[in-house]
């Protein structure tokens, strides 16, 4: 039910997601952020039961940021970042599983990879690392756009403008009205918004 | 557990059994969002792997989807031991991902002479002469390479542990096992294992000299694996994954004894991709690797339908 995008370019990630919380027929809020910062160079895109989803989302933000706590204040790159969650996820897959499936988006510095990094992972704790993804249906009609549009050495502009194009085609046909997105960028100035629908801090 | 006290069973409260174990299920079955499917089928990819003279191709595909949907292309997972021995891992992505750690870790501290966990220190002790474990760990520094035999019965170890919620994965373990065989008139073949080290009667320590030739051949080692580590071994080829019932068939047809490494490679790579296009669950590329005895692993891209 959730949408979750996301396009790695040449300097950065753009990751986007829809901001409505619903639940069978009611949707209770418009303006949730699903797009949690983890990192001042990542972020991490969840879709799933809002239960599940924030939960997951703030225990990893959590623990990375008590990682850099205690390892005067090392930062892990986004492929450690990414197989901490993943291993997470796989941890609690025979407990208690999460039912969210994730965007990792960061930004390594030119001394470690110096380019935006996406990484795609299941609710089964499966990691792959990708160029673009979706997660939920829309992956459906996004993909393939993004297949067509997709090239390596995008700038922050092209990218963007390839997330749009595939909002709206969502619009269009995808049959859940989903009204409010909300697009972040993380680049080597960090994780910052850069368009949303409805504003997450209305409440 | 809920213990309900018991009752004679009315129609009413039989009902009221009925639906509440139902509805205990319910939530279960609701838990995954996409269909309910095979965990070995959800992610796809498909593997197989043949033996020649002395050589071993093992072929592996691209496709890392979702259900019908493909998510990225990136070769299955292999783990390359040493030039000798390759494992290669098919199944649910995640727990491939985990048992391939698993494995990694188990092998470094093999590496690194940490003998936790399998009692690998107490196995030396069946030799006569050398029963310490430090004339052990020197043994296993001189070769410093493990066995395809060992290396699937690690693996098989490894599933077996999770017996009751098992890793679903099945992995194939293929590898070459050096034999020296010497020419002198009759010739004399052993195989020169770790496992076989206390055979002290061997023909070799008499020096001959002049006209003893050593040959290494190289004995092909197959072995395909269930979630819970059933072997499998196989002297011509094994399978795994989800195009397994077409490559049986498919290279059943097409093996035959005494490949050559060239021959071997194309009938490997035929029977491969012949499987391949006939499944919707495996494709978007295909890599063959060839290991050959004495020469190293050679990687192989072969172009097959993207669909």
């Amino acid at each position: 039910m959730d949408t979750v995008i996301g396009v790695q370019y040449e300097g950065g990630v753009i990751l986007a997601a829809d901001q409505s919380n619903a639940r069978s027929i009611l949707t209770y809020q418009s303006n949730l952020d699903k797009i949690t910062k983890l990192s001042p160079s990542s972020a991490l895109a969840v879709s799933g039961p809002n239960s599940d989803l924030v939960n997951f989302s703030e225990y990893i933000s959590k623990n990375i940021s008590l990682y850099q706590l205690s390892n005067d204040g090392l930062q892990l790159s986004t492929h450690a970042q990414a197989n901490y969650c993943r291993g997470e996820l796989a941890t609690a897959l025979r407990k208690g599983p999460y039912q969210v499936n994730c965007l990792l988006g960061g930004y390594d510095a030119p001394s470690g990879k110096g380019k935006g990094s996406l990484y795609w992972m299941d609710n089964y704790a499966a990691l792959s690392k990708v160029n673009y993804g979706c997660q939920g249906y829309a992956s459906n009609f996004c993909l393939s756009i993004m297949d067509r549009d997709w090239t390596e050495g995008l700038d922050q502009d092209q990218a963007v403008a390839i997330v749009d194009k595939c909002i709206r085609e969502l619009e269009v046909r995808f049959v859940m009205s989903q009204p409010n997105f909300i697009v972040k960028v993380v680049d080597k100035d960090g994780v910052r918004t850069l368009k949303f629908g409805a504003d997450p801090a209305d409440n | 557990m809920i213990i309900y006290p018991f009752r004679k069973p009315s129609s009413s409260s039989f009902l009221f059994f009925l639906f509440f174990f139902v509805f205990q299920l319910l939530p279960i079955l609701v838990l995954c969002q996409q269909q309910q499917q095979d965990p070995l089928h959800l992610h796809g990819g498909s593997i197989l792997a043949m033996s020649g003279s002395n050589c071993i191709a093992m072929a592996v595909d691209s496709r890392f989807g979702s259900g019908p949907q493909m998510i990225h292309t990136c070769p299955r997972t292999v783990l390359l031991l040493h030039s000798r021995v390759m494992v290669g891992l098919v199944g649910l992505e995640g727990d491939v991902q985990s048992l391939s750690h698993e494995f990694s870790v188990q092998m470094e501290n093999l590496k690194l002479r940490r003998f936790l966990g399998f009692g690998f220190a107490s196995s030396s002790s069946s030799s006569s002469s050398s029963s310490s474990t430090s004339s052990y760990s020197s043994q296993w520094s001189k070769t410093t390479s493990m066995t395809p035999k060992s290396a699937s019965c690690l693996m098989s170890h490894l599933l077996y542990q999770r017996r009751t919620a098992p890793y679903y994965v099945e992995p194939i373990v293929v590898g070459l096992e050096e034999i020296k065989a010497t020419c002198r008139g009759q010739g004399n073949d052993h195989i020169s294992n770790d496992s076989n080290h206390y055979n002290d009667d061997d023909d070799d320590d008499k020096g001959d000299g002049d006209d003893q030739e050593t040959m290494i051949r190289y004995k092909p080692f197959l072995c395909a694996q269930d979630v819970i580590g059933a072997q499998s071994k196989s002297h011509a080829f094994v399978c795994s994954g989800v195009a397994k019932k077409s490559l049986y068939g498919c290279a059943e047809s097409l093996w035959r004894p005494n490949l050559s490494s060239k021959e071997l490679v194309q009938v490997c790579g035929k029977a491969f991709l012949s499987a391949l296009e006939r499944d919707c669950l495996s494709g978007y590329g295909a890599v063959l690797y060839l290991m050959e005895g004495g020469k190293g692993i050679q990687e192989i891209q072969l172009s097959c339908r993207n669909d």
